[in-house]
């Protein structure tokens, strides 16, 4: 299996994450490599394995070109996400894309026409199919510019999930995809944090500060 | 593994080597299993024809789908380059979309080649359809239109020379007339139509089967 994520020098903060989420994958996962997906001039994230790069284009467009393009077992995850456990039994089971749901029930319920369009978060993604992304980056294409430049790839993946035309695995939300509602969160350890949205950024440079202190 | 895209393709009685050539086409060409149906005016719940026995019911389509999925439909005229899968990324990444057709200047050419969001076209019942006083080759059933590239729907002899095309529609005839003989892409639908024809020999094809002492005595 490996790891990648999607980062480029427009998102400043990310590096800060990045380096925490790869330092979180060596603790769990040793000996995993870990990738960067990134456009032909952004710095690499220091300790990582390997840099991919496709000229620069909207976010959604790059992004799933970048996971259409490489073969494999793959997690793909955004960079403020923390992996605390071993995923790599995931791919034990058969399937071409793996998500996670909304199972967050400790988190006040979204707009229910959102979570109808798109009833899963692809923050985090297993993946052995890179036609599947091919697909994906096709209607992202089509998608209009402000689609493309946030998150139609996400809106385009549940869209190609409903079809059924792949074969998928439906993960707890609540295990793989747990975004806190404070830091540091409750005794439940989920396997994979995902500090989505821009008031648990606060809890994940809580969380960074706290365990750099404590290394 | 589902394929979300069915193909409807009308059919003309008399000239039943249209469907044939522009079926094989669609299958050769497709990169999955493709679903593809003959639309023949005595297998549906209408009656109606215009010039052709399917004018009308083309816009069974959806119906005949179980309004769920998408379906394309091409006129008999029609030879397909390409793999008819390349199609779904229109109704995903526009899903309030009811029906995608190249937007030609000659409007009546535009339902030759459509696109269908079968559940967005749920008014397109049997009754409805039948109904002569509906003009459904002006597609006000719906005000959701969406467009696709000219490329898959190429009118020869309307539309300037295009190697690339991957639809094309031989809207003045199919080239087995004299008239119509040296249209773009005639040695192409020919090859398809020849082919369809052809056979390799007795011996090649059943020379180790078990009927071939029965067929030698």
């Amino acid at each position: 299996m490996n790891v990648g994520f999607y980062l480029t020098s427009g998102d400043a903060p990310g590096y800060v994450y990045a380096d925490a989420l790869v330092r979180s994958v060596r603790a769990v996962m040793p000996g995993v490599p870990v990738h960067q997906f990134t456009d032909m001039t952004s710095p690499s994230v220091w300790g990582i394995d390997a840099t991919h790069r496709l000229p620069a284009g909207p976010l959604s467009m790059l992004r799933s070109a970048h996971y259409a393009s490489v073969e494999g077992e793959w997690l793909f995850l955004d960079t403020d996400c923390i992996v605390q456990r071993d995923v790599r039994d995931v791919f034990d089971e058969s399937f071409d894309v793996a998500v996670t749901d909304r199972n967050w029930p400790h988190v006040p319920p979204l707009d229910e026409s959102f979570t109808a369009s798109m009833p899963f978060c692809a923050g985090v993604v297993f993946s052995r199919s890179p036609r599947f992304w091919e697909g994906v980056n096709r209607i992202v294409s089509l998608m209009p510019e402000k689609d493309q430049n946030w998150f139609g790839d996400q809106r385009a993946m549940c869209r190609l999930l409903a079809t059924g035309s792949y074969a998928f695995k439906i993960l707890d939300g609540s295990v793989y995809q747990y975004p806190p509602e404070s830091d540091p969160f409750d005794a439940y350890s989920p396997v994979i944090v995902h500090y989505k949205g821009l008031e648990r950024k606060k809890y994940l440079m809580s969380r960074i500060h706290r365990e750099l202190a404590l290394a | 593994m589902k394929v979300p895209l069915s193909v409807y393709i009308g059919y003309d009685s008399r000239q039943p080597i249209a469907h044939a050539v522009a079926a094989e086409s669609v299958a050769v060409h497709a990169t999955r299993p493709v679903p593809i149906t003959s639309l023949r005016l005595n297998q549906l719940p209408i009656t109606r024809r215009g010039l052709t026995e399917f004018t009308y019911s083309r816009y069974l389509v959806p119906y005949l789908s179980g309004f769920t999925g998408y379906s394309l439909y091409l006129d008999s005229d029609t030879l397909c380059r390409a793999d008819v899968l390349d199609l779904l990324p229109y109704p995903i990444a526009y899903p309030e979309t009811a029906v995608f057709v190249v937007p030609h200047k000659l409007s009546f050419e535009r339902p030759s080649v459509m696109l269908f969001n079968n559940a967005k076209c749920r008014m397109l019942t049997p009754d409805y359809v039948q109904d002569s006083r509906n003009g459904l080759a002006n597609l006000s059933w719906t005000p959701d239109i969406g467009s696709i590239p000219p490329a898959w729907n190429h009118l020869v002899g309307y539309d300037l020379p295009n190697p690339a095309a991957k639809i094309v529609h031989f809207t003045k005839g199919i080239p087995v007339w004299p008239e119509t003989k040296d249209s773009e892409f005639s040695a192409e639908w020919w090859a398809v139509a020849n082919r369809l024809g052809s056979s390799v020999s007795f011996q090649e094809l059943m020379g180790k089967s078990v009927h071939v002492q029965k067929v030698i005595q």
